[in-house]
């Protein structure tokens, strides 16, 4: 592997430093322990080692291999380190007795193993994301110094200039460190990033076993290959991952005598950091987002910033609550972010970092639950002026914790960078970079300070009414029970900020009402509040009509058409028959307009020209006043509950309509109104069937009875305007038949 | 709308693009063929396809028919079990029976594992390929867009493996949705809420990024199939394209619809799937005879109301489950819940077998009261933290090519040859004497047939 570029190094510097706030903590805590245990455990764990041999060796070294290529095991990984320091602890044991005397440097020069110490020979004491460990000072030195490119490089045994003396080129190591630096600082966003953000107020000094830098290698290079799918979209993928095998075989050099644990993780609290892709500069989920920003980057409410790099006030990330003080598992992290500085109103606290996209597609987006809670998810924040949002779920800064509540104290404001007069590093800051959306104190805020940002609801959101003095019971059943199933969806991802005794909550005053509504639910076992608000939210929806399958669809329109029919039917006669009666000489234009009465609007057209049509045809009239055609025979009456055997449940089938001889528009209603009154006096329903039976096979749905009337009418009558009149009906068929299944064919075959 | 009414550019522009508190409803259908719980096992076998007839029972008496599309499949041929199985292991499913198992060439029932959790039963060769045609019928309908979710609760079957069966399983008819599913799908999720971890489908779709499988299960590295251990993340093209949530035993409502909860929404978020497969074996409830969790009949249906709430289209099947009255519960619970409706706690009176269902006669009897909780909070965070950051790495969803070669148009019907021909017969009988004149109908009309 050749020497890390500037960007791999400071992505490197990240990773170490998250790697090290991962750690801080235990660290700290272990450190006396193995620098005590190790001398007795090892030793014994050693001996059994060497019993077991070369395959148990080439076991665990796969099982290593195994965990490194996963590179988020950092826990084994964790462990792994203390394995390999112990190692180096032990080998310290063995040589201690005969080299202790030599030693050329005093004990007190010897330093705890973790405590991070940097002593180079370069006099620059900062950590350039791959240092090695001496085995006897335990202080650590920038491996580029001493020769050492790689980790394959690395020796098992090392000693710095101070425990060994020997010949090192220390201005060769000091020109190298400088250049380090100088690459560095020339870089728009430097290791003063959201990683080394949440590292403030701990111990700088990054350190790195060579197992550590295995890890951070195999985790960073993931981060990088991720980046580079990102901005560059042609990464080099092989390559990187021959990178992150060699990273993580070498690293297995130090792995390999550790025993794989199955079950060891990393606190919870510590991997919070490890679960997001830490971002230096915003990602721009859609190519229009950059364009968008340089074409709107002067609009009137983008505040002028003076610098030409943003001064951010330090934060922190802590959790708000005790983990463990909750009975349950709450399924969501309980962190928030902390002020770690005093601050006044209108001070620029943090730069907000994520992906950037338009507002548009994170509300079309099904997956995003808009329709349900009506707000952005958590980290998720709606610019409030531009349509963007910026989404920190999955990559970010550390203020993708903050949270939000009703009483917030800092706001989202965009603010742009003064134009960098230095044009030299133009190909690496993008001009919309200078665009910054940054937290600002709405008041003054004292130090150690949670932070919250407003919630952003729907402008059509009930809480809004809540907001400004309704009540909730006077809120609609439509906006009550929306507003209980969004409050209590919003509850189950994350808190508001306002906490769980605030009286000026409006998401608390909805969760009270809504717990008085679970009292209401009456269940006999233990119940749920969670299934108690599903039940009442369900009630609900069971009164509110609900879009119905295709069968029922269908069945409606059939049934519309059918007792729409013989009225305009009727309606029609009437007029022809009184337009016959005022002058049989009215020539067809007028007919047309003759059907405009009011029940003809629905279907001007069709029934004009079905009018047309018919007064072509001379036809005589008799019985005009006719009664009006009965339909008794309502499909929802039919009750097909008592069917318990799936198969005797009917099927929808398509009828054959027959050709038959034309017949006058007289005979038809005759025989239409006829075929009705037969329907009508069938005295039970299975009768009804019965008969339909014998026209046609099957006929127990409630689909199909209104296909087969129309089938039977339209076997009746099937002359060219009966027909039409059906059309819509008759498209309708042709529409379902399309969707026969297999089966439904079978079954008319086998008739 | 239709075609003859419509609103104005300006309008179109000014719609609301996404309404808070609008409803989705989608179009459900179930899909079942009766045969299929006609089949036993053997006597002592745990697992009994009883349990589907009782469910379809208490589907309809609940009236839940009424409000869905259903659909009486047909078996799945021999071709389409090929699809993923080895030709060796259908040809010995097809010929296989109890009176022949024996003289069989020896060593060939130990190469394809028959035992004692496979058995070979009567007709073992129908019962699974009317399970298989269910799932692969409801698979169709998803793709020609005739339905948002189908319902296969005879499916699920999804410890079977190409060459052998394995776990009650002999067809995994999981992956042979999914394979038909991907014809038309760029990425399938696939989570899994048996007790049992999904090793077949895992297996089957290990090293693709197209298909992420999802499982929450029971793992100590021993309980059956030994596999889903939070390491298996998927390899090569796959690798973190699938994830394993291990639980320990007695784990309640709670804690487990929140972890579900705060993977499921992350993951689908990033991974962005166009479909979900969801498996919702019934054996992760609280007193199941093979069971070992303390879940809720409800609990179980929030976590499938919970998919649902994504408005993906889905298709829902089966799978574990092994105390029949239980099975039937959840099934028909979760059968309305995709339905949006409610069902009334009290099992109907006009119910065959409602002995089953007593004392309590209740749809939700309390489970959860069996066995102790050995998930402590910390290892739930733990395991919810080390998956999200197993989510992390997918990075977005993998783009696929969607190119025309890709998917196929044909044969997306799945109708044998002889089908076809029967379905063109029938379709010249019907046409031959109306199409003329329903030409001429929509010749005139044209433009206004559309009006509804």
């Amino acid at each position: 592997m050749s020497v890390p570029n500037s960007k791999e190094q400071s992505l490197l510097d990240d990773a170490s430093t998250l790697l090290l706030f991962s750690k801080g903590k235990k660290r700290a805590e272990e450190a006396s322990k193995i620098g005590s245990k190790t001398d007795t455990i090892e030793h014994d764990e050693s001996h059994e080692r060497e019993k077991k041999g070369a395959i148990e060796m080439a076991a665990a070294a796969l099982a290593t291999a195994s965990t490194v290529s996963l590179p988020l095991k950092k826990a084994t990984e964790q462990s792994a380190a203390e394995a390999a320091t112990s190692t180096a602890a032990k080998e310290e044991t063995e040589n201690q007795p005969q080299k202790q005397p030599q030693w050329p440097v005093p004990d007190s020069y010897i330093v705890d193993p973790d405590a991070g110490i940097i002593t180079c020979i370069c006099d620059l004491n900062d950590d350039d994301g791959f240092t090695i460990q001496c085995d006897h000072c335990n202080r650590w030195q920038h491996a580029i110094c001493y020769g050492i490119k790689d980790i394959g490089m690395a020796p098992d045994d090392y000693l710095c200039n101070s425990c060994d003396p020997r010949e090192v080129d220390i201005n060769l190591a000091r020109k190298i460190q400088q250049e380090r630096i100088n690459v560095k600082t020339v870089e728009p966003s430097s290791s003063n990033n959201s990683a080394s953000n949440k590292n403030n107020g701990r111990d700088r000094a990054s350190s790195t076993t060579i197992s550590d830098v295995g890890d951070s290698f195999s985790t960073d290079q993931d981060n990088t290959n991720h980046r580079d799918k990102r901005r560059k979209r042609n990464p080099s993928n092989n390559s990187i991952d021959s990178k992150n095998e060699s990273a993580s075989v070498n690293s297995s050099d130090g792995l390999t005598s550790m025993p794989k644990k199955k079950e060891h993780f990393l606190s919870a609290k510590d991997a919070y950091g490890a679960i997001y892709l830490p971002l230096k500069d915003n990602v721009f989920k859609s190519d229009l987002i950059e364009p968008f920003l340089n074409k709107h980057m002067d609009d009137n409410w983008v505040i002028q910033y003076p610098h030409k790099t943003f001064k951010s006030v330090s934060i922190e990330v802590k959790p708000y609550a005790d983990i463990a003080y909750s009975r349950t598992y709450p399924g969501f992290t309980k962190l928030g972010v902390y002020l770690k500085k005093d601050c006044i109103k209108g001070d620029f606290i943090q730069e907000i970092l994520g992906e950037l996209d338009f507002y548009k597609n994170y509300l079309t987006d099904p997956r995003n639950h808009y329709r349900i809670w009506g707000t952005a998810k958590r980290r998720v924040i709606f610019h409030s002026h531009w349509p963007i949002y910026i989404d920190a779920r999955l990559s970010g800064n550390s203020t993708r914790y903050l949270r939000r509540s009703c009483q917030p104290n800092v706001e989202l404001v965009t603010i742009k960078l003064q134009d960098t007069d230095n044009r030299n590093d133009k190909s690496s800051g993008r001009k919309s970079s200078r665009i910054k959306f940054v937290l600002r104190a709405l008041r003054d805020i004292s130090e150690d300070e949670e932070l919250y940002i407003k919630w952003q609801w729907d402008s059509k959101h009930p809480i809004l009414k809540l907001i400004k003095g309704m009540t909730i019971d006077s809120l609609d059943d439509l906006e009550r029970y929306g507003l209980i199933n969004s409050v209590e969806t919003i509850l189950s991802n994350g808190e508001c900020g306002c906490g769980n005794n605030s009286k000026d909550c409006y998401l608390l005053k909805v969760k009270r009402y809504a717990q008085s509504l679970y009292k209401s639910v009456k269940s006999r076992g233990k119940m749920n509040n969670r299934y108690k608000l599903n039940e009442i939210l369900n009630q609900y929806n069971c009164k509110k009509r609900r879009e119905p399958p295709i069968l029922h669809r269908l069945e409606e329109k059939a049934q519309n058409t059918i007792e729409r029919a013989p009225i305009l039917l009727n309606n029609f006669y009437r007029q022809k028959f009184l337009n016959r009666n005022n002058g049989p000489k009215i020539p067809q234009k007028n007919t047309i307009d003759s059907t405009n009465n009011p029940d003809d609007i629905a279907k001007p057209f069709k029934f004009a020209l079905f009018a047309q049509h018919s007064s072509n045809i001379s036809v005589p009239k008799k019985n005009e006043t006719s009664e009006k055609p009965l339909i008794i025979t309502k499909s929802t009456d039919y009750d097909e509950s008592h069917i318990t055997n799936i198969e005797e449940l009917p099927i929808p089938v398509l009828l054959p309509i027959n050709k038959t001889s034309r017949q006058t528009a007289n005979d038809v209603e005759e025989s239409q109104s006829k075929n009705e009154h037969k329907l009508s006096r069938t005295p039970s329903l299975s009768n009804f069937n019965k008969e339909l039976s014998k026209e046609a096979q099957h006929s127990q749905a409630k689909t199909k009875e209104i296909m087969t009337e129309a089938s039977v009418n339209s076997r009746r009558e099937s002359t060219p305007e009966s027909i039409m009149h059906l059309s819509d009906f008759s498209s309708s068929q042709l529409h379902s038949k399309k969707k026969l299944s297999f089966a439904d064919y079978r079954k008319k075959l086998l008739k | 709308m239709s075609g003859t009414f419509s609103y104005d550019v300006k309008t179109k522009e000014n719609e609301p693009l996404f309404e808070f508190n609008s409803a989705y409803s989608p179009r459900v259908s179930y899909h079942f063929n009766s045969k299929v719980s006609h089949y036993h096992y053997g006597v002592k076998h745990p697992m009994k396809p009883f349990r589907l007839m009782l469910t379809d029972h208490l589907v309809s008496s609940y009236g839940l028919h009424k409000i869905m599309d259903l659909y009486e499949t047909r078996s799945a041929t021999r071709d389409e079990l090929l699809q993923f199985h080895s030709e060796d292991y259908v040809n010995f499913l097809s010929k296989v029976s109890p009176e022949n198992a024996n003289k069989l060439p020896r060593g060939t029932l130990e190469n394809f594992n028959i035992g004692d959790d496979c058995p070979i039963f009567q007709n073992l060769y129908d019962y699974t390929t009317l399970y298989t045609g269910a799932s692969l019928d409801a698979t169709r309908k998803l793709i020609n867009n005739q339905s948002d979710i189908a319902i296969n609760w005879s499916g699920g079957l999804h410890h079977a493996k190409k060459n052998s069966p394995s776990g009650f399983c002999y067809v995994n008819d999981i992956v042979l949705s999914i394979l038909n599913l991907l014809r038309y799908h760029p990425r399938i999720l696939y989570i899994d809420i048996d007790l049992h971890h999904g090793d077949g489908v895992q297996e089957a779709f290990y090293t693709t990024d197209r298909v992420f499988t999802l499982s929450f299960h029971k793992y100590n590295g021993e309980f059956f199939p030994g596999t889903g251990d939070l390491t298996e993340i998927g390899c090569d093209k796959g690798k973190h394209f699938a994830l394993n949530v291990p639980l320990e035993d007695g784990i309640d409502d709670d804690s487990y619809i929140n972890l579900f909860k705060s993977i499921v929404d992350p993951l689908i978020m990033t991974f962005k799937p166009t479909l979900i497969v969801q498996q919702c074996g019934a054996d992760s409830l609280g007193h199941d005879r093979l069971g070992c969790f303390n879940l809720n009949i409800k609990a179980h249906g929030e976590c499938v109301k919970f998919v649902k709430s994504f408005g993906l289209p889905m298709l829902v099947v089966g799978g574990g489950g092994y105390t029949p009255r239980n099975v039937s519960r959840l099934w028909t619970y979760e059968t309305g819940i995709l339905n949006d409706v409610l069902l009334p706690e009290d099992i109907p009176e006009d119910i065959p077998f409602r002995d089953s269902f007593g004392p309590d006669y209740s749809l939700y009897p309390m489970l959860d009261d069996l066995y102790e909780n050995k998930n402590s909070k910390k290892l739930l965070e733990d395991i919810r933290i080390r998956c999200l950051e197993n989510i992390r790495y997918l990075q977005g969803a993998p783009s696929v090519r969607m190119d025309a070669e890709c998917i196929p148009t044909q044969d997306i019907s799945a109708l044998t040859e002889e089908e076809d021909k029967i379905i063109q017969e029938m379709n010249e009988e019907t046409e031959a004497d109306s199409s003329n004149r329903l030409e001429e109908m929509e010749k005139e009309n044209s433009g206004l047939i559309a009006f509804s």
